[in-house]
């Protein structure tokens, strides 16, 4: 469903060159769950930005279902994000102001028609990640555990082929990790592919197979069941 | 896009910043306030002197004994002369035609009491058939008449104000009053005639027959002006041409020579003086533009400092689906909501601050529609405008870049 093949990245800010991924291989297959795990700072979220598309690779070809991304216009890409993709955050990325059922449906702002049953989705997909008592409440108003199962229910509402997630439990106790994790068990069994990004080897455990990066490269890659 | 649900969220995401929507609305509400108010009390002060145009009568000459010059759109009296006399009256009564009534007419301010309450008032000397003119009646007493005139008599008729400054509810008939060196009898009080286009009151005043003031006052045996009634509006141009045809002749001024005199209509007398209040209202129109600028730039500065702090959001919307164009036109809908706020808030406010300015000036309260219109429509333009330089600046950061803001 994904493959990348020689992805390079390289940040150009204020003259400055800052090359951080030296070319990526690899793919991942649809109803998959992979780990990408390297250690802090060393383009773990570049590589997820690429894979979301919310970045272009310097060099390399992309292929999300066999379509080459790299020739995508920046509506087209939009317009996959919202389909296919689902993202989840290490900082959640709620509005706060908003309350948790808007956040959820705010995905479904940008697609094609808006779907009749939206409420009725989002409210099953609240109840999935527990927190169907919740969804008039503010954001704010919950832990930070409860806010990223907001955030999973916002990442699903229009049913993606890909689930993203950039350390989403980097900002947890132990306690709502574990949750967390084992909604991420609950999305995989359904079918859906998914690809979490960590520097947690606990995490990254969690998966099928794991990919390691090191110095901006594939080090390792890991079936773990 | 859904707009609906993106107005749903745009709003709770206003409301939910209270203070910073408050400020930015209060900005144009301000500018918008500006505009309702004073082209709102402009409007209604130019409808305040086409009616009183209107009930000064639309059919009257006015012949000044001076040279009339308008100045910066103001009336100005310029040399004053004393060639116009009792006998212009006469020769205008007898060689032109087209004329109804004529009263000449000579006034100063003067000190009058009763008793021991003293006032300071206008001293008119007018003939009676200026109270015709001026559709004066009375009402206590009665006006002085032809006979009066005639005799010289030492008789007043008092305007309601200076009733009330000198009698209060007595009624003033019958008594005498002192107005400079002479005793005089009141016979008569008059009806009410209000404010003149100046907000002078006119009722300020006692009448005296003309040659009572003339000649009993003042010691003079010239006048300061004649007002004529013409029988047809239509004739107001010839009337005046043969009037000073008659008058010239009078007076002795060869040709070429200027007149010593002014002629003017009523009507052309408060078209200068409306004049100036159309120059006000562009005036009106300038100032109101520079707030609503001011008011642009309210917004435009809110939504700059609130995009920086919102850049995550912008870099989450944009990373579920959000295209530039939805972007922007999310942020063109907040600036137009705070505006609309604004503009709501400026209206209200503005036909407040409107109706107390006209109560206060005694004028009749308009609600301008095309005003309130005008100030719909410039606080939609202003939130366009000034919003969508913010709202392209949103739509342009880059996802990524956007998501890795601080919080
Ligand atoms: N826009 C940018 N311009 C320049 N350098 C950047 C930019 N974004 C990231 N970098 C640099 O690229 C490197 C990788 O950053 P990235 O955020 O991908 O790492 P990460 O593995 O996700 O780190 P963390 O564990 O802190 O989330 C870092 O050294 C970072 O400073
Ligand atoms: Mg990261």
């Amino acid at each position: 469903m994904i493959e990348l093949i020689g992805i390079k990245k390289t940040y150009f800010t204020e003259g400055k060159e800052t090359p951080v991924l030296f070319g990526i291989d690899f793919k991942i297959e649809e109803g998959e769950y992979v780990a990408i795990m390297a250690p802090s700072g060393t383009g773990k979220s570049t590589l997820l930005n690429i894979l979301g598309t919310l970045d272009k690779p310097t060099e390399g070809k992309y292929l999300f279902k066999n379509r080459d991304l790299t020739e995508l216009n920046d509506d087209q890409l939009s317009q996959l994000r919202n389909k296919s993709i689902g993202f989840v955050f290490q900082l959640f990325n709620l509005l706060n102001r908003v309350s948790v059922l808007d956040n959820v449906l705010l995905p479904l702002l940008y697609a094609h028609n808006y779907p009749k049953d939206a409420k009725e989705r989002a409210i099953n997909l609240l109840n999935m990640v527990g927190l169907s008592e919740r969804i008039h409440f503010k954001p704010n108003a919950l832990s930070g555990g409860q806010q990223q199962r907001v955030a999973i229910a916002r990442a699903l509402i229009n049913e993606p082929d890909v689930l993203l997630a950039d350390e989403p439990t980097g900002n947890l106790d132990s306690k709502s990790s574990e949750e967390i994790l084992n909604i991420f068990d609950e999305i995989h069994r359904q079918g859906r592919t998914l690809v979490v990004v960590t520097h947690e080897l606990d995490v990254a455990k969690r998966a099928q197979r794991v990919i390691t990066m090191r110095d901006g490269k594939v080090f390792k890659e890991e079936k773990v069941k | 896009m859904n707009i609906r649900r993106t107005l749903h969220i745009s709003l709770n995401v206003l409301f939910g910043h209270k203070l910073r929507t408050l400020l930015s609305a209060l900005a144009v509400g301000t500018g918008v306030a500006a505009v309702v108010m004073m082209v709102g009390a402009s409007k209604a002060a130019q409808n305040d002197t086409a009616k009183k145009i209107e009930n000064l009568g639309t059919d009257l000459i006015s012949v000044q004994a001076s040279r009339i010059k308008n100045l910066g759109g103001r009336a100005r009296h310029g040399t004053r002369f004393t060639t116009t006399t009792l006998n212009d009256i006469r020769s205008i009564k007898r060689k032109v035609s087209g004329v109804k009534r004529v009263g000449g007419m000579f006034d100063r301010r003067a000190n009058a009491n009763y008793k021991n309450i003293k006032t300071r008032t206008m001293l008119m000397g007018v003939e009676p058939e200026v109270f015709d003119i001026w559709r004066i009646s009375a009402v206590s007493g009665r006006l002085y008449t032809q006979r009066d005139e005639e005799k010289i008599a030492r008789v007043c008729v008092l305007g309601q104000t200076t009733k009330n400054n000198l009698f209060g509810d007595v009624d003033p008939v019958g008594e005498m009053i002192q107005v400079g060196p002479m005793q005089l009898k009141v016979i008569g009080v008059s009806s009410q005639r209000g404010l003149d286009y100046r907000g002078n009151d006119l009722d300020d005043v006692i009448y005296v027959p003309l040659q009572t003031a003339m000649k009993r006052f003042f010691n003079v045996t010239y006048i300061e002006a004649i007002i004529v009634q013409v029988y047809n509006k239509d004739s107001m141009d010839e009337v005046k041409e043969e009037i000073t045809r008659v008058l010239r002749k009078n007076h002795r001024i060869k040709e070429g020579k200027e007149d010593d005199f002014t002629i003017q209509t009523q009507e052309q007398l408060l078209k200068s003086e409306m004049q100036t209040e159309e120059a006000f209202g562009l005036l009106v129109a300038v100032v109101a533009g520079l707030s609503m600028v001011t008011g642009g730039i309210g917004i435009f500065a809110v939504m700059l400092i609130s995009l920086r702090e919102r850049k995550r959001e912008v870099g989450l919307r944009r990373a579920i689906g959000a295209r530039h164009k939805d972007i922007t036109v999310q942020f063109m809908l907040e600036a137009l909501i705070l505006s609309l706020i604004g503009g709501i808030i400026g209206i209200i406010v503005g036909l407040l601050g409107c109706c107390i300015i006209t109560k206060l000036n005694n004028w009749e309260t308009l609600i301008p529609l095309s005003t309130l219109a005008f100030a719909f429509i410039i606080s939609v333009v202003t939130g366009i405008i000034f919003g969508f330089y913010p709202a392209r600046l949103a739509s342009k950061m880059e996802p990524a870049e956007a998501l890795r803001a601080a919080v």
